[in-house]
This record gives structure tokens, C-alpha cells and sequence, in this order.
């Protein structure tokens, strides 16, 4: 379902025109690794607006709680130890969906209307349109969307669609004790990264940067990294990309593919009928043995 | 900046010690002496009974130091029955450094007993770079940390008290408890 006030701009498996009546500004959550505690209040503000409950885990021998994403973790603080130039850094990364101008997802997903990209730049999941076939699980450079096994539906982080349709910042915003965690326009974003980059390089951490990866066509959550040449020390793909097979699917190369494939078998099973004629099913023969008569096959004395 | 140029102190005449700052050695101590002055070794003003001092355990017994802390997920022993809480922080774990995890064939996520003598408690090791032996007056240190939070009932996993393990010591002034510096072992369980 559609929210009245986001104008949608890209649906899965469909073809249509979006709206044009009124513009709207891309929103983008500026997330600043470098003043993140890790304290988790946006984990915690996550679970409470969208009511989600993950299982009381185990300790496997680190701060992430849960271990991992899952239908019930929309946003996790994923925690790594890493020696950099010398010295250890403690790395927390607030991990979940980038909301990609160039969604994989989206593209990979073969229901329609499963998944819907807002005119603002959300990348929002509509799951009772999801079969929960996971193609956008692999169609995801992120790894992020995760399947649920109890009704078959893929679950994300919808950058609180609901709350921003409304004009509020997403829940994680509004819990993050740091400003660490900021939410606007788009522009305001980059130049509140910038001016952080400025801030970061002049405290000597020189290689920080802002990422927001063109091979995606750029994000709605936007990361400004202290080890900005290192993304991957943080968990982020260097140079994510949705992949060249995905950008044929639903090409008109897969499209003609398709249809040229339908023609080909009915071509084909033309001819195998010319030469093979109809099918003819063999005569059914009495059976022997401790059937119950029926054609069913024959069970243990135990069952 | 006052008159004669410096500037002044102002401290109660009800104070035990102080005002300046002193260094003492904990009462459970990984070193027999006091590198700053042998000749007192930890502070005379703290408060201490008679049998409390029975039982502080010595660095040949247990040769760690260990010290409790808070966590961000939970406050005090309150929030384990809040599900969102327990969920971020589900059960209780004690960090030791990678050297210490090697010396005693621990690894990340291994259930371990932490034992000072006092009594015991029972967590999950996580094993971390961020902390690393220290070499006090030419001895390899290991430091064990133990968050709080566990013990009583909850929605965590059920844990252990870490104060258990904890002496009884009260400061000279104010009788804070010494619950940051003092002496445990640590083995697989
Ligand atoms: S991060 Fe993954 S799930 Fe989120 S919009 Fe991009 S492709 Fe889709
Ligand atoms: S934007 Fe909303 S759904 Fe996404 S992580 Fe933040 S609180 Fe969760
Ligand atoms: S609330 Fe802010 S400081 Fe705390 S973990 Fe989240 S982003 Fe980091």
C-alpha cells in the first residue's frame, strides 16, 4: 500500500508513469561513524516505533546483539576491532539498507509492487505483495533484506516511511544521543558531511570521506567513514554495484530472450508431435502383493 | 588569579585524607609493594573490618586484576526485564585480552569461571584487542573486565552477581567501594 503523501517513482516488475503533481525533496540519513558511541538507543528506537522483537540471543563473544540483521533487526551495530596505521580502532557501524537511487532489490524482485522506491528516495518493502522467492536478497550489494521463514516475506529498514510521509525523522534519529545520526535533504546531508570531513581531516584522521557509492547511483543513507579509504574494515563493499547481470534482467535482451524462448519450445513441440505423434499412456497392469487395491504403495506393519 | 599569585585549595578539616592525591596500591594488589613508596603499600584511612581482611586473596592465587563496569544497553540491574534490552545485551560475558585468552586456551565465546576469594561467577569470554597486558614494575599484567548487570532475574539469560567477587573496602572519605581494582583467576569452565 502506497502512503498518500510519498509519490512512488519506481515499483518492481511493472511499467508505469509516476505522478508528476508536485516535486519532492531526496531525503537522505547522514549516519557520522566518528561520533558514534555504539550505545545502540537507535537499535532500541528501531525495534520500539516498528515493533519488532528479535529473540534473546546468546553471547557469542562480541558486542553485536543480535548477531546478525533479520526480519525482526532492521538496523544493527555491527562492532569490529581493527589495527589501522598502527594504532586500534574500535569500528561500529550502523549497518541496514543504504535506500540505493539504484536499487538492486528493486530491480531483481520479479513480484510487482513488492517493492516500491518513494519520489524522497525511500526504497520501501510492500509485503503483501512479497512471494518470497529472495531474489532481492541477492540482488542486494548490501546483503541487507532478510527472508522470514514464518510467512515467506523479506523485511528491511524502510527509513520510517511512515514517520517521514508525516514529517518526522526516522525513529533511529530521534534515539541517537550523539548526533551521530542526522536526517534531511539530500543536499543539507553532503554539506553537513563535508563540513565534517573538514573537522575529521583537520584532527589527522586524513583519508575520512563521505560514502554514498556512485555504482548504486549513490545512497539515501550516507556514512562519513574516519578510514574512509577502508570501507571494507567497516563491513561496506568498496565499490558495490548491482552487478551486470542484474542490469540485463528485465532488459529488453532478457525480454526478447524470453519471448524467443516460449516461441522456440512451441516450434519444437510442433515438430516432436510430426514425428512422435501423441503420447500414449501404457496399460495400467493388475499388481501383486500387499497393496490396498487403490494404486497405493504398500506400508509397514509399524505404521 | 589571587594577589600573592597563586592560586588557593579549600578543604574540609572533616576529610580522612586528602585534599591532594595519593597513590595506593589496591588492597588485593598484582605487586607486594608500592613503587612510589614501600613503606606504605595501600591506603591506611580506607575502611575496613577486621574479618573482611581475611578475605582479600594474594597475587599468587590469583594472579589477575579484574575490575567491574557498567554497559550502555543496560542500567544497573534494572533494565534485564525490559525485552528491548535484553535482546541488545542478552548474557552476561567478562573480556580478557588475546594474550591472556591464548595462555589459558580461551576462546571467543567459551563459557569461563571467574574466581576471586570471595566467590565465583560463570560468563562467556569475549576476547578483545582493546585490552592488553601491562608491564607494572616488570611484571606482565593481565586485566580481566566484568561488566555488572547480571545476576538476579530477567529477561537476559540468567548470570552471576559480579559482586561477588568484590572486596570490602570503603574509602577513607567517602567509603566508595573498591570494586575497580582487585584480584581474580580465570579457567575455562
Ligand atoms: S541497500 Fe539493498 S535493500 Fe537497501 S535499497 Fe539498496 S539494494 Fe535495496
Ligand atoms: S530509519 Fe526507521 S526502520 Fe530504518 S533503521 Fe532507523 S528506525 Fe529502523
Ligand atoms: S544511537 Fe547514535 S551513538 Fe548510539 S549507536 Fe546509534 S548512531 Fe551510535
Amino acid at each position: 500500500m502506497a502512503l498518500q503523501s510519498l509519490d512512488i517513482k519506481a515499483r518492481s516488475a511493472s511499467t508505469f508513469a509516476p505522478p508528476s503533481a508536485r516535486t519532492t525533496l531526496e531525503v537522505a540519513k547522514l549516519i557520522d561513524v566518528s561520533r558514534c558511541i555504539g550505545c545502540k538507543a537507535c537499535q532500541a528506537a528501531c525495534m520500539e516505533w516498528n515493533d519488532l522483537r528479535d529473540a534473546v540471543g546468546v553471547n557469542e563473544g562480541s558486542y553485536t546483539n543480535p548477531p546478525d540483521l533479520s526480519d525482526q533487526t532492521w538496523t544493527l551495530m555491527r562492532f569490529y576491532e581493527e589495527q589501522i596505521q598502527g594504532s586500534l580502532q574500535w569500528l561500529i557501524l550502523k549497518d541496514g539498507c543504504l535506500h540505493c537511487a539504484e536499487p538492486g532489490c528493486l530491480k531483481a524482485c520479479p513480484a510487482p509492487g513488492a517493492i516500491v522506491q518513494h519520489s524522497n528516495g525511500i526504497v520501501d518493502f510492500h509485503e503483501e505483495s512479497c512471494i518470497g522467492c529472495g531474489y532481492c536478497i541477492s540482488g542486494c550489494p548490501f546483503n541487507i533484506p532478510r527472508l522470514r521463514k514464518e510467512d515467506s516475506k523479506v523485511y528491511k529498514c524502510t527509513l520510517c516511511s511512515d514517520r517521514v510521509a508525516v514529517g518526522l525523522e526516522p525513529a533511529c534519529i530521534k534515539a541517537c544521543p550523539t548526533q551521530a545520526l542526522s536526517f534531511g535533504s539530500k543536499e543539507t546531508m553532503l554539506a553537513q558531511a563535508e563540513h565534517r570531513l573538514t573537522d575529521l581531516h583537520e584532527r589527522g584522521f586524513t583519508k575520512a570521506a563521505v560514502y554514498d557509492p556512485q555504482g548504486v547511483g549513490g545512497t539515501h543513507v550516507v556514512y562519513v567513514l574516519p578510514h574512509g579509504d577502508r570501507p571494507e574494515a567497516y563491513g561496506l563493499p568498496k565499490d558495490p554495484s548491482i552487478g551486470p547481470l542484474l542490469a540485463v534482467w528485465r532488459s529488453w535482451v532478457s525480454r526478447s530472450l524470453g519471448v524467443f524462448t516460449m516461441f522456440a519450445v512451441l516450434v519444437a513441440g510442433v515438430f516432436h508431435y510430426m514425428k512422435v505423434g501423441p503420447l500414449e499412456e501404457p496399460r495400467d497392469e493388475p499388481r501383486d502383493g500387499p497393496g490396498d487395491g487403490q494404486g497405493r504403495p504398500p506400508r509397514d506393519a509399524s505404521s | 588569579m589571587n594577589p600573592e599569585g597563586v592560586a588557593r585549595l579549600f578543604a574540609l578539616d572533616k576529610m580522612n585524607e586528602g585534599p591532594f592525591p595519593e597513590h595506593y596500591e589496591p588492597f588485593e594488589s598484582p605487586l607486594d609493594t608500592n613503587p612510589l613508596h614501600a613503606k606504605v603499600v595501600s591506603n591506611p584511612a580506607a575502611r575496613i573490618f577486621k574479618d573482611d581482611r581475611d578475605s582479600f586473596g594474594t597475587a599468587k592465587e590469583f594472579p589477575y586484576v579484574a575490575t567491574t563496569y557498567r554497559l550502555t544497553e543496560h542500567f544497573h540491574f534494572w533494565t534485564k526485564h525490559t525485552r528491548t534490552a535484553a535482546v541488545l545485551q542478552p548474557e552476561q560475558f567478562v573480556e580478557i585480552g588475546e594474550d591472556l585468552a591464548r595462555e589459558k586456551g580461551i576462546r571467543q565465546g567459551d563459557k569461563i569461571v571467574v574466581r576471586s576469594k570471595r566467590g565465583m561467577i560463570k560468563a562467556k569470554a569475549l576476547v578483545t584487542k582493546r585490552i592488553t597486558a601491562l608491564t607494572v614494575a616488570g611484571k606482565a599484567v593481565h586485566t580481566v573486565g566484568i561488566p555488572i548487570h547480571w545476576g538476579f532475574e530477567g529477561l537476559t539469560r540468567p548470570g552471576y552477581l559480579a559482586n561477588t567477587l568484590t572486596p570490602f573496602v570503603g574509602d577513607g572519605n567517602v567509603q566508595t567501594p573498591e570494586f575497580k581494582a582487585f584480584l581474580v583467576d580465570i579457567e575455562r569452565a
